[in-house]
C-alpha cells in the first residue's frame, strides 16, 4: 500500500462533497479516477459508503460550529440562516488558517450582499466584518485597523449581548479603531 | 518509558468557562490545553497561557500534528510545539494517533489510519522526527474511526499498542473513543479488552457523545454517558490511571455540572 497516495485521495475524498457524491455512485471508477495503484484502488473502494457520508458532514459540522464561536454576534443575530449561508460559501476542503478563514469569507459574504442592499437585516454586513477585524488581532504583530460602518452597532452589539434579536434599524454612520502598537501590547480598541 | 506524573482529575480548558475556573480552582486537578489556539497567538492569547500557568499544571494536546502523515510532520508546527511546552512547564504532552493532512490537503479533523505495518512505520519515523525538537514525554491518544480503512493487518488495539511500543512513548486512553468504536464497529470491549497497552496508560479522556444514524459520533457535546463511566471505572480499575481529563466542547453547561463530572471521575481514580 502506498500509504501517502492513500492518504491524498481519502482526505480529498473526506472534504469534497461532490467526490463524496460520485463515490457513492460508483466507488470503483472515483478510486481509479484519483489515480491510486492498482492494490490501493481496491481498498478505496471497499470504504464504507455511509461512513463516509457520516464523516464528511461531520467535518461540515465542525467547520459551523467554529465559525459560529469565531463571529458570534453574526450567529445571534442570523440564527439559523448563519449555517446556509455559511455552508454554501465554504465548500471544499478547509483553507489555512481554518475557521479565521471560513469567517473571513462569512463576512465577505455579508458585507457584499448589504453593499447591493441584499442582506437582511441590512445591517448583518457591518456586524459580520466588525467582528470579523478581530480575528487579525489574534495574530501577533503589530497593526491598525479603522472601519466605517453605516449602521450604530454599539447599539445593536448591546441588544444582542442581552438577548435581544434586533430588526432593521435606521443607518447612523459610525467607526471603529483597532490598535495594537507593538506586537506584545494590549489591543486598544474603540467604537463610534 | 518511565510514567510521567500523577496529575489527578482535570478539565480541558475553554475560554468559555475560565472566570469560573478560577473561582472553582481548588476542584480542579490539572488542565489540558488545546496546543493549536496558542500557536501564533496574540498578546492576550499568551497572557491566558500564563496566567493558566501560574495555578494550574497545564497539559498540551495537540489536534494538527499529523503523526500518521506519511509525507512527515511540518518543522514549523514542531517548532511552535516545543515553544509552547516550554512556555507552559508541561510534564508531557499528547497528540493522535491519526492523519489530519495529505496531499496538501488539511481535513480539519482527525482521521483514522489504515491498521498496517506501513502506518505504524510512519508513525514510528514522524515521532522521531519530533523528539529532536521536543524531549518533552509524549503519549498518544486512540481516535474514532469514523471511516475505517479496509485491508488492515491488525486489530486496532493491537495497532494502538503497537504504536506506544515502537516509539516508547505513553498512552492516552480515550474511553468515549474506544466505546464508540466497539458500538460503530466492533469487536466488543470484553473481546479486545486485554489486547489495549495498559501498561503505557498515563491518561485517561472521557466525554459525551451524540448518536446520529445508528452512528455514536465522539461530539463532546453532552454529559458522559453511563456506559462510558463504566469504561472509565473499568480502566481505572485495570490500569491504575492516575489522570483523567474531561473532554466538553459544545452546549456547555452550568460549571457546576463539569465540576461534577470532575470529582466523579475522581473518585474512580482514587477508588483504583
Amino acid at each position: 500500500m502506498a500509504l501517502a497516495q492513500l492518504q491524498t485521495a481519502l482526505a480529498r475524498l473526506f472534504t469534497d462533497a461532490g467526490l463524496v457524491e460520485a463515490f457513492c455512485l460508483d466507488p470503483l471508477a472515483t478510486a481509479r479516477r484519483l489515480g491510486l495503484a492498482a492494490k490501493d484502488v481496491e481498498v478505496f473502494a471497499a470504504l464504507d459508503a455511509a461512513t463516509v457520508q457520516n464523516f464528511a458532514s461531520t467535518l461540515t459540522r465542525k467547520r459551523i460550529l467554529d465559525v459560529r464561536k469565531t463571529l458570534p454576534l453574526t450567529y445571534r443575530a442570523l440564527g439559523s440562516d448563519f449555517d446556509t449561508l455559511l455552508v454554501a460559501e465554504i465548500a471544499g476542503p478547509p483553507r489555512p488558517g481554518r475557521h479565521r478563514a471560513d469567517a473571513a469569507l462569512l463576512a465577505r459574504l455579508l458585507a457584499a450582499r448589504a453593499a447591493q442592499g441584499a442582506a437582511s437585516p441590512s445591517w448583518i454586513g457591518d456586524l459580520a466584518r466588525y467582528e470579523a477585524t478581530f480575528l487579525v488581532f489574534e495574530r501577533p504583530g503589530r497593526g491598525v485597523a479603522i472601519r466605517s460602518f453605516h449602521f450604530p452597532l454599539k447599539i445593536l452589539i448591546g441588544a444582542l449581548l442581552s438577548g435581544e434579536r434586533p430588526g432593521e434599524v435606521a443607518p447612523r454612520p459610525g467607526f471603529g479603531l483597532w490598535l495594537r502598537l507593538t506586537k506584545s501590547s494590549g489591543l486598544i480598541h474603540l467604537l463610534w | 518509558m518511565s510514567r510521567p506524573a500523577s496529575l489527578g482529575s482535570g478539565l480541558g480548558y475553554r475560554p468559555q468557562f475560565r472566570a469560573e475556573l478560577f473561582l472553582h480552582r481548588s476542584e480542579v486537578d490539572f488542565l489540558e490545553i488545546i496546543a493549536d489556539h496558542y500557536f501564533d497567538a496574540s498578546p492576550e492569547k499568551l497572557a491566558e497561557l500564563d496566567m493558566l500557568a501560574a495555578h494550574f499544571s497545564l497539559v498540551p494536546h495537540g489536534l494538527d500534528l499529523s503523526l500518521g502523515s506519511a509525507e512527515g510532520v511540518e518543522e514549523r508546527y514542531v517548532e511552535k510545539f516545543a515553544a509552547l511546552i516550554e512556555r507552559s512547564g508541561a510534564p508531557y504532552w499528547s497528540e493522535h494517533v491519526c492523519f489530519t493532512k495529505a496531499g496538501g490537503v488539511s481535513i480539519g479533523h482527525l482521521a483514522a489510519l489504515p491498521y498496517t505495518q506501513e502506518a505504524l512505520d510512519v508513525i514510528a519515523r514522524n515521532v522521531e522526527t519530533v523528539r529532536k525538537t521536543i524531549k518533552t514525554p509524549l503519549i498518544l491518544e486512540n481516535v474514532t474511526a469514523v471511516v475505517v480503512v479496509p485491508g488492515f493487518e491488525m486489530s486496532e488495539a493491537e495497532f494502538v499498542a503497537s504504536a506506544c511500543a515502537l516509539t516508547n512513548c505513553g498512552w492516552l486512553c480515550d474511553v468515549a473513543n474506544l466505546y464508540a468504536n466497539s458500538v460503530n464497529h466492533g469487536p466488543s470491549l470484553d473481546e479486545s479488552f486485554e489486547h489495549w497497552p495498559w501498561e503505557r496508560l498515563v491518561q485517561i479522556h472521557y466525554a459525551g457523545g451524540r448518536w446520529k444514524n445508528n452512528f455514536l459520533i465522539d461530539s463532546h457535546d453532552s454529559a458522559t454517558d453511563e456506559p462510558v463511566w463504566a469504561l472509565l471505572e473499568r480502566v481505572a480499575k485495570r490500569a491504575g490511571a492516575r489522570n483523567a481529563i474531561l473532554e466538553r466542547d459544545e452546549n456547555l453547561p452550568a460549571f457546576p455540572e463539569l465540576l461534577a463530572e470532575v470529582a466523579r471521575a475522581r473518585g474512580m481514580l482514587e477508588g483504583a
